[in-house]
């Protein structure tokens, strides 16, 4: 493309991380051929570390010698070095950086005046990459020839940026109102990483716990969260609605973000977070019955009540019928058919309910119907909840 | 030619009468050159000619075994004295080092057999066991293993290695420039152990390999000798240790793979002095040394093979850990229940201590290179729990190993548990530490910092001064980057001219221009000036 010759000429080089250098530790026995000669060509290797000479855990910075792949949420540093190729000075010459959403002067305002023949400008830039794909950088430099005359080009970098993580979630809604959150966190990249942080950032609905460390505070993975290529840690959260949020179906939609940050070869650090985590809120519909009161263990055919809590979700006053249906294993106690008293918008009522058991072992209460007058709509209640049914044993019997 | 005249199928180094030679059912088909290998093995295989006629290369070793000292003592001694304060590095304390520790063990040992039986001492596996328990027990003569049994290495290299320095300068900078040329070769040194390690101490390893070809062509192990039986001494063995020691050294990774295969893991019987019971009598243990056992446990690792090396170098550490074990039991290292003193006791279990704990350093290094951290760093907390001498000094090497991976806190803890346990002012390996520290945390100014204080302790060390030399790039002044690294090199040419140190230069010379071919050229002639050897890969980058 380009054909002209120039007076400038431009070099760059991607700063990644360096590694720590060390030798290769060759030893022998001082009875062997070779004496001492190994062990203090060992010592002497500026690459070793005294005291630990045979563990290559140096501290000799080595610059990147291969490419590094670049991830989400990293940062791209490179060095930019703009030089005279000719013994004439060069005026007025700028060098400007262009991604694919800014034009970024990077030479000082205003541009150097002059650059000799042995001089250099240096400019080191750092660009958080926040896409993923191809980005192309564009260096421009322009100037000023001996004579005035203005000149530009161009230089191209390509940058392929990666996924570092791959991350999964899953919502668990308890019966309490509580909502658990399983994050699987993946490395994608080609190395290990260390994760440093990973953190749910909760809406204001809700307040977060995290179970990922003991009692004692410890972190449960362990002090390294070192995740390998193609690995994954699983994160659990426990969210619990703010009392002050009274409405049901404000709990539904984003609850919070995860926000992770991981570090790879010698500190590189990456950060990401992901968009907001969409809870599909459940459909309670306009009523809710849940379990109040539930004994554990009933006697087989003696009648037992149970309490359960009856909530009107909605905006208007409902009225409901209780019917009760016919399952196996259990009789109901009562009348089905009943016409219960109306309930007022956002009020909860308790019911109490009797029934008798019929067959030994784990029961699920099931058969309670109820039907929305207004709406002819009707709501069926199986699997309520579960009872243990023994059969009439003189210590199980005394057991309310 | 004469021999095969008369072929003897029954015999394996036999010693028959005057004209016995080393026959064995494949040497009929040596040639020529197992004539000239007849007459020496005639002078080894006596029995009681260990000091009399033995040939010359064995003469040197026996001479240089018993001197306590050799050549290169007196820098020996530089060394081991430092040692002998309280800053001795893990090297010493691995029993790797230095005359000292020899000194100490002999003081207490009248006789050399105590300190060869712990120096020897080896437990070879179940099969090797029962052919050594039938060699010893058949009348001589009468035993034969499979050749399958049998170690016959052979040089694989064609031809002697060339200076690849000279003819890289004879490329760059014109033949008339390499013929000015000079440096130490395989020619110009004596034709024995002693010339050999002449080479190796002026780091002309390529060509000390060289000579190392020649010697062992004298036991019939020479070129072209692979696949043929013939007999091992400690010599014959030290010369392979050596020679495939160098061909890691020079990276020649795939000729030291290949010669090194027959050797296996040192398992086969004729590298145990009980296979020549002609010639060691009952004298138990391993020829090969133990470096040679760990080097060709280390191989597969330098030649891209790690998970091989790993499973090969915890072989060797449960072997180590039984001989340990046997020693504490009241056992002698490989399980015979002979009486052993004390003292002997003592020596033997602090020498496989030693070893111990640089099999796990090898692993260690294994499991970094397969980027198993979890294991590394596990075995180097291990460490860090028995060797209290140097505890801050593994914990610092464990916090550089958090770095590597990012784990930036988990390096804070371990570099601020070694400095508590040291105390005082902060020594050099500590304001390093903290550079790097800083390095991770991309406060390349800080580093800067850190790495300045620590070259005012040494001003002329390597190390940091391309440390700081890096953070200046990152700083964006690559002159001056430039100007430390030169100016590093000049004070101390034939120790700055360093493999990664000139990777670190050439890498900035790249940036700066388009001049920087001619500085390479530049640093090729220091090289050649100075070095006798330089790595491939080095010269590859100069070239380019």
């Amino acid at each position: 493309m380009e054909t002209e010759e120039h007076l400038l000429a431009l070099k760059v080089m991607r700063l990644t991380r360096p590694t720590l250098s060390s030798p290769l530790p060759l030893t022998c026995d001082s009875k062997d051929l070779p004496g001492n000669l190994f062990n203090n060509a060992l010592q002497q290797d500026p690459t070793s570390v005294q005291g630990t000479e045979t563990l290559c855990c140096g501290q000799f910075l080595l610059l990147p010698q291969s490419p590094v792949n670049i991830y989400l949420g990293e940062t791209f540093s490179s060095y930019i070095c703009v030089f005279s190729e000719t013994q004439q000075v060069v005026r007025n010459i700028y060098v400007d950086l262009q991604t694919s959403s800014q034009k970024l002067p990077l030479s000082a305002n205003p541009p150097t005046a002059e650059l000799a023949p042995e001089e250099t400008i240096n400019i080191v830039i750092h660009h958080e990459v926040k896409e993923i794909g191809t980005h192309i950088l564009v260096c421009e430099v322009s100037y000023n020839n001996a004579v005035g005359i203005p000149a530009t080009f161009r230089k191209f970098f390509k940058i392929q940026v990666l996924k570092p993580l791959d991350v999964k979630t899953k919502f668990y809604n308890a019966e309490n109102d509580d909502v658990y959150l399983e994050a699987q966190v993946q490395n994608i990249t080609m190395g290990p990483i260390c994760l440093e942080k990973v953190a749910l950032d909760a809406s204001q609905n809700y307040d977060v716990t995290s179970l990922n460390f003991t009692n004692d505070g410890e972190n449960i993975f362990g002090s390294t969260m070192l995740v390998h290529p193609n690995s994954i840690c699983q994160f659990l959260y426990c969210l619990t609605p703010n009392k002050n949020v009274s409405d049901m179906k404000k709990l539904s939609g984003p609850i919070g973000k995860l926000d992770i940050v991981w570090r790879s070869n010698l500190g590189e650090k990456g950060r990401l977070q992901t968009s907001q985590l969409q809870r599909m809120g459940p459909d309670y519909g306009d009523i809710r019955l849940l379990i109040n009161e539930l004994p554990n263990f009933v006697v087989l055919e003696e009648p037992f009540t149970f309490k359960c809590e009856l909530i009107n979700n909605c905006e208007r006053t409902v009225d409901l019928m209780l019917s009760f249906e016919n399952v196996e294993g259990i009789a109901w106690c009562g009348i089905s058919g009943r016409k219960l008293d109306p309930l007022p918008p956002h009020t909860t009522r308790i019911l109490e309910f009797k029934a008798i058991p019929l067959i030994p072992g784990l029961n699920s209460l099931s058969g309670i119907k109820l039907l929305d007058t207004f709406l002819k709509r009707t709501y069926t209640y199986d699997d309520l909840g579960q009872i243990f049914v023994v059969i009439d044993d003189q210590k199980l019997s005394k057991s309310p | 030619m004469s021999e095969n005249a008369t072929p003897s199928l029954s015999q394996y180094f036999v010693q028959s009468d005057k004209t016995k030679s080393e026959k064995s059912d494949i040497s009929l088909e040596l040639s020529d050159a197992s004539n000239k290998l007849d007459i020496l093995k005639l002078e080894d295989n006596q029995p009681s000619s260990q000091n009399k006629n033995e040939p010359i290369v064995c003469r040197l070793f026996s001479e240089n075994a018993q001197q306590p000292k050799d050549p290169t003592a007196a820098f020996f001694d530089l060394i081991g004295s430092s040692h002998s304060t309280n800053r001795n590095g893990v090297i010493s304390e691995l029993g790797l080092s230095t005359a000292t520790n020899d000194d100490g063990f002999a003081a207490r040992v009248a006789v050399g057999s105590e300190a060869e039986r712990r120096r020897d001492a080896w437990i070879p596996n179940d099969k090797t066991r029962q052919i050594l328990i039938s060699c010893a027990t058949s009348p001589p003569g009468t035993y034969f293993p499979d050749k399958e049994n049998l170690t016959m290495p052979g040089v694989l290299l064609e031809e002697e290695l060339g200076d690849n320095v000279g003819e890289a300068v004879a490329v760059c900078l014109g033949e008339a420039e390499a013929a000015e040329r000079r440096i130490i070769t395989a020619n110009d040194v004596t034709q024995d152990e002693r010339g050999l390690r002449e080479l190796v101490q002026a780091g002309a390893y390529r060509a000390a390999i060289n000579l190392t070809a020649r010697l062992l062509a004298i036991y019939g192990q020479g070129r072209g000798r692979g696949g043929n039986p013939s007999k091992h001494s400690p010599h014959s063995l030290q010369l392979w240790f050596t020679r495939i020691s160098l061909l890691i050294k020079t990276k020649v990774f795939s000729v030291a793979q290949a010669e090194a295969e027959t050797f296996g893991q040192l398992d086969k019987p004729d590298v145990f002095y009980q296979f020549y019971p002609e010639m060691y009598g009952d004298r138990p243990g391993s020829i090969a040394s133990f470096s040679f056992r760990l080097l060709l446990a280390e191989l597969p690792m330098h030649c891209g093979n790690s998970k091989d090396s790993l499973t090969k170098l915890f072989n060797v550490w449960s072997i180590v850990k039984q001989i340990l074990q046997n020693l504490k039991k009241g056992l002698c290292e490989d399980g015979n229940p002979m009486e052993i003193s004390e003292s002997d006791r003592n020596d033997s279990i602090r020498l496989w201590g030693g070893r111990e704990a640089r099999v796990m350093h090898s692993i260690i290094n294994c499991a970094i290179s397969l980027k198993h951290y979890e294991l590394a760093m596990d075995l180097l907390g291990q460490l860090c729990e028995r060797d209290k001498v140097h505890r801050h000094m593994l914990l610092s090497a464990l916090g550089r190993l958090h770095l590597q991976v990012g784990n930036i806190s988990g390096a804070e803890a371990c570099f601020k548990e070694a400095r508590e346990i040291k105390g005082g002012a902060p020594d050099l390996r500590e304001l390093v530490d903290r550079g790097l520290l800083s390095v991770a945390q991309n406060n390349f100014d800080e580093a800067f910092y850190n790495f300045q204080e620590a070259s005012v302790l040494e001003p002329n060390n390597l190390m940091i001064l391309n440390n700081m030399s890096v953070c200046l790039l990152y700083g964006g002044q690559l002159k001056e980057a430039i100007s430390v690294l030169e100016s590093a090199i000049s004070v101390n040419p034939p120790h700055a001219l360093h493999e990664s140190l000139l990777l670190n230069l050439c890498t900035l010379y790249d940036m700066e221009s388009s001049k920087g071919r001619m500085k390479k050229f530049a640093l090729l002639r220091q090289i050649s000036l100075y070095q006798a050897d330089a790595p491939t890969t080095i010269l590859e980058k100069l070239y380019g």
